[in-house]
């Protein structure tokens, strides 16, 4: 029995010495849902957090409407240490940044390089690397002072304009910090992040007031893809090019494909095509010291929309219409290794697939992968198959024209 | 505090002695009545009810019927005792030829009761008086004669409080021992099913019967039982608790290691088991042991239903029993040291609950688990009337006014009702208590070293768990030490056809409940009717 006290003596000392530990009540806590780090001319970090007002953001829990949801704040420093040390003096309560969902990094900050924003995340044993990092042009703490609609949350909003579009826009950079650092660290291969930008006067969306409108003064979107070299910044691909990115890198899930439904340059009416699945193989080659790539994409989907009179029934229209639609897909891949190859910048993986099948003759490429790079041969070849056209069979035009004869 | 315990258990000798010569009866019955009854009246300080009847019968001698009022049947006194004696006696003996042995003559000729017995100590006079027989004095007999003439107040079998059923017998046990065991023979009518009897406590003398199937329970366990039994000393035993903590394996503990149950087919299935039953006079709670852990999350009713939705309940139970013990220190724990773990919209929406709240998470739930263990016990002590008055003030002081008051969040309250919902679930009323006591320990370990305290809290519950054992079988049995073949009737319910063996623990090696598969429909005949 002196054991026993013994060990309830044990037991009571470590609980009371152990005092309680890292112990934080809930309203004592910042939630922070986005960061954005942001450089200034003098070289100084600015580190702006969007910390999360638990009261107000609950709509059901009364109180939202007169306050905003989430408050503001920036701290600069030389380092982000100092610039995160001097947030105390501001702020009563403990930041908490297990559930920061999105890193923000502004143009300047992303063009100095990202190297020391990265260590501190991956020093941090509060952070989540499945954090979503973006890209902006402008000041990142600019688009955290925007007030959303649809959540009232701005940080939760963007990541879940991201998680949830994920599936439906494939032409998005993946945007995971793990993603993002893992390409980083891949020396033949350049990252990609995808841009956030206020559309519209971000001054008046600053206030609660903005909220009672039915239309934003200001909007957070999601647009270009920022081209990292190693761990900068280089330049922009516009929607437009990033398009074909996707394909290539075998990340397309569903897309729209908008195509002339005569062919090129025929009165100018467009149809849409919906892509349903789609698989690409990569297939370097290399012959005589000219590198090849061969790019075989195969897509299925159904028809979205098209205005033109067409005989559905028929597999010779279907056969027609996959041919436009094969020449869209060619010429978007096209254009989008044209935009890379300009930046000398791999964000294909080109280089491993290279690396991967010619692992001797890497060792001199991979010297000048760049150059190499933009002077590789493309040959893209697609196979399309548009398996179903909706609910109805013959285009609607073609309907109405023969209910008018 | 142990030390403590044993010091008062030391004093209790003192009264020991003293209460032994109390009991001090003179030995034999003397032939003289009027120093018979003397004695009696001694011996019982004159108490009321005991009542002595003098008058001339038989032949002119004097008798003297004894018995205690109340616990004899009027009736069965007068017409059967008292009358023949008086009056018929003497017209029998007449036929008889010659002189004729009173004692005798009245024990086999007059007494028309069911038994009799005849006495010859004090002790034996009193313990059948007790027992609610008439005791038959007469002038020179040297030995009394009882007759049973038992007839007392009970209360009726009725449908058990504590342990209801929607399919199933809905029968019993009451404060009477012999309802109790009348209840278990109409239930397991073999002559296999064995009873030894034992008087316990030096005063109250309560009726204590161990009862078994004679083949099937493990003859060592009987043994353990009725050495534990005979090493009791105390000067009273009136409820079937008493006994538990005098023969229980392990004092400290939360965890007992009997079950106790209201219910006869309870019992029965557990005797068929192997197990021991303990019935005790006076209540109408029966101690079954040697137990498992997972038998308290077994109710009766899941051997009458479908096996697969008994299997689901019990799942469900254990599952309850777990969120009873530690849904508090889980929220505690997780919201003061774990927030990452917390998805973040419900982060958000509990920290909106949390804002003004005065006290930290560990108080409040503190706070509300003793409001709730208070209003608990305030609804089994107070009067029925009140009872319904007592739970709209708990519900409304206990839901809404607390969270308006800002005293507590409202996630604090669902986790605490939920708490005490799930503490219900279990069958066995007094592993629900053990719950309720691990609780506590647990939130304190939360608040102090978050989920790492209730990691080593249910560690160390789980290591002690190991440590029990009840009457020789080990606490934790089919799962640790795992014995594949007892599963079947653990967690879940194997259908009845597949049992064949007993649990091997409990009952005797190699005991088989049946030998043949399944039983089928006799599918061959139908074919051949279906070709003619």
């Amino acid at each position: 029995m002196k054991r026993l006290g013994i060990l309830l003596l044990c037991f009571l000392v470590s609980m009371l010495a152990g005092g309680c530990w890292n112990q934080t009540e809930l309203n004592r806590l910042g939630i922070v849902s986005a960061v954005a780090y942001d450089l200034d001319e003098a070289n100084q970090w600015t580190v702006t957090y969007q910390v999360i007002i638990p009261r107000t953001s609950q709509g059901a829990s009364g109180g939202g409407g007169s306050e905003a949801p989430v408050t503001v704040f920036s701290s600069k420093g030389r380092t982000i240490g100092e610039a995160s040390q001097k947030k105390d003096f501001e702020t009563p309560r403990r930041l908490f940044f297990a559930h920061t969902r999105v890193i923000i990094l502004g143009r300047r900050a992303a063009t100095y390089g990202v190297d020391q924003i990265l260590d501190t995340y991956l020093r941090s044993n509060e952070t989540r690397e499945n954090a979503y990092i973006l890209v902006t042009e402008g000041q990142g703490q600019d688009v955290l002072e925007v007030l959303t609609t649809m959540d009232p949350v701005p940080g939760i909003l963007i990541s879940s304009l991201l998680s949830g579009q994920g599936g439906r826009q494939s032409n998005l950079a993946p945007s995971r910090l793990h993603e993002f650092i893992s390409s980083v660290t891949n020396p033949s291969q350049s990252a990609t992040l995808s841009e956030i930008k206020v559309s519209g006067v971000q001054e008046n969306q600053k206030s609660l007031d903005a909220l009672k409108k039915t239309r934003s003064s200001a909007v957070l979107k999601l647009s270009r893809i920022g081209v990292f070299k190693q761990n900068r910044f280089t330049g922009w691909l516009s929607l437009k090019e990033s398009f074909g990115i996707a394909w290539m890198t075998n990340r397309m899930k569903n897309t729209i494909v908008t195509f002339p439904c005569k062919g090129d340059g025929a009165d100018g009416q467009l149809s849409s095509f919906f892509v349903e699945s789609s698989r690409t193989k990569l297939k370097p080659s290399l012959s005589n010291g000219q590198l090849t790539m061969s790019v075989e994409i195969e897509a299925k989907g159904s028809l979205y929309e098209t205005p033109c009179s067409l005989d559905l029934k028929k597999p010779e229209t279907i056969k027609e219409l996959n041919g436009y639609i094969q020449q869209k897909i060619k010429a978007d891949v096209e254009q989008s290794y044209r935009a890379v190859a300009g930046m000398q910048a791999d964000v294909l993986g080109f280089g491993d697939a290279f690396h991967r099948k010619y692992p001797q003759e890497w060792k001199q490429l991979g010297k000048s992968w760049e150059q190499e790079f933009a002077k590789i041969k493309l040959d893209v070849g697609v196979r399309v198959a548009i398996r179903r056209t909706g609910m109805i069979n013959d285009s609607f035009s073609k309907i109405s024209a023969s209910v008018n004869d | 505090m142990y030390k403590f315990m044993k010091r008062l258990a030391k004093k209790r000798e003192y009264p020991q002695q003293h209460a032994q010569t109390d009991l001090l009866l003179p030995e034999k019955l003397s032939a003289s009545l009027v120093q018979n009854t003397e004695t009696i009246a001694s011996l019982t300080g004159n108490s009321s009810d005991f009542t002595v009847r003098s008058f001339h019968g038989l032949g002119g001698m004097t008798f003297a019927v004894v018995f205690i009022d109340g616990l004899t049947d009027s009736f069965i006194v007068n017409e059967n005792i008292v009358k023949p004696l008086m009056q018929e006696a003497d017209a029998a003996a007449a036929g008889q030829p010659g002189g004729i042995d009173s004692f005798a003559f009245v024990k086999d000729r007059v007494l028309t009761v069911g038994s009799t017995n005849t006495i010859h100590t004090f002790t034996d006079l009193m313990s059948t008086l007790y027992g609610g027989h008439t005791v038959i004095l007469a002038e020179g007999w040297q030995h009394g004669i009882s007759a049973s003439s038992s007839k007392w107040e009970q209360r009726g079998v009725e449908e058990p409080a504590t342990q209801t059923v929607i399919r199933g017998p809905k029968e019993g046990f009451t404060e009477n021992i012999g309802t109790n065991v009348a209840l278990l023979r109409r239930k397991i009518k073999s002559p296999r099913l064995w009873k030894i009897d034992r008087k316990i406590g030096r005063i109250t003398r309560t009726d204590v019967s161990v009862m078994y199937i004679n083949g099937i329970a493990d003859d060592t366990v009987v043994g353990e039982v009725l050495e534990r039994l005979d090493r009791i000393d105390t000067d009273s035993i009136l409820e079937s608790g008493y006994l538990e903590e005098f023969i229980q394996d392990k004092t400290f503990t939360p965890f007992p290691t009997m079950i106790n149950t209201e219910r006869p087919d309870s019992v029965a299935a557990a005797l068929l088991e192997g197990q021991v039953a303990l019935l005790v006079d006076g209540t109408p709670f029966v101690l079954l042991l040697p137990i498992t852990f997972f038998k308290f999350f077994i109710a009766s009713e899941d051997y009458y239903q479908r096996f697969d939705i008994s299997s689901f309940l019990r799942i469900l139970r254990i599952c309850a029993f777990t969120i009873s013990m530690v849904l508090p220190s889980i929220y505690i724990a997780v919201t003061t040291y774990h927030q990452e773990m917390i998805p973040t919209t419900l982060l958000v929406s509990l920290a909106a609950q949390r804002e003004g709240i005065p006290f930290p998470a560990f108080f409040e739930a503190l706070m509300m688990e003793v409001t709730f263990e208070v209003l608990r016990e305030a609804g089994v002590r107070l009067p029925r009337a009140i009872g319904s008055a007592i739970s709209i003030v708990g519900a409304l002081v206990l839901g809404q006014a607390a969270v308006e008051a800002g005293l507590v969040s409202a996630a604090m309250v669902i986790v605490v009702a939920f708490t005490a919902i799930s503490s219900f679930v279990v069958p066995a009323f007094n592993i629900a208590i053990a719950a309720r006591l691990i609780r506590f320990v647990l939130m304190f370990l939360a608040a102090t070293m978050g989920f790492f305290g209730i990691m080593s809290g249910l560690l160390f519950l789980i290591i002690h768990m190991l440590s029990i054992r009840s009457f020789g079988v080990p606490y934790l049995a089919p799962v640790a030490p795992l014995v594949p073949g007892n599963l079947k009737d653990s967690v879940f319910r194997a259908p009845w056809w597949m049992m064949i063996t007993r649990p091997r623990l409990i009952s005797k090696k190699g005991s088989i409940v049946r030998q043949k598969p399944k039983p089928r429909p006799d599918r061959s005949g139908d074919e051949s009717e279906r070709k003619t």
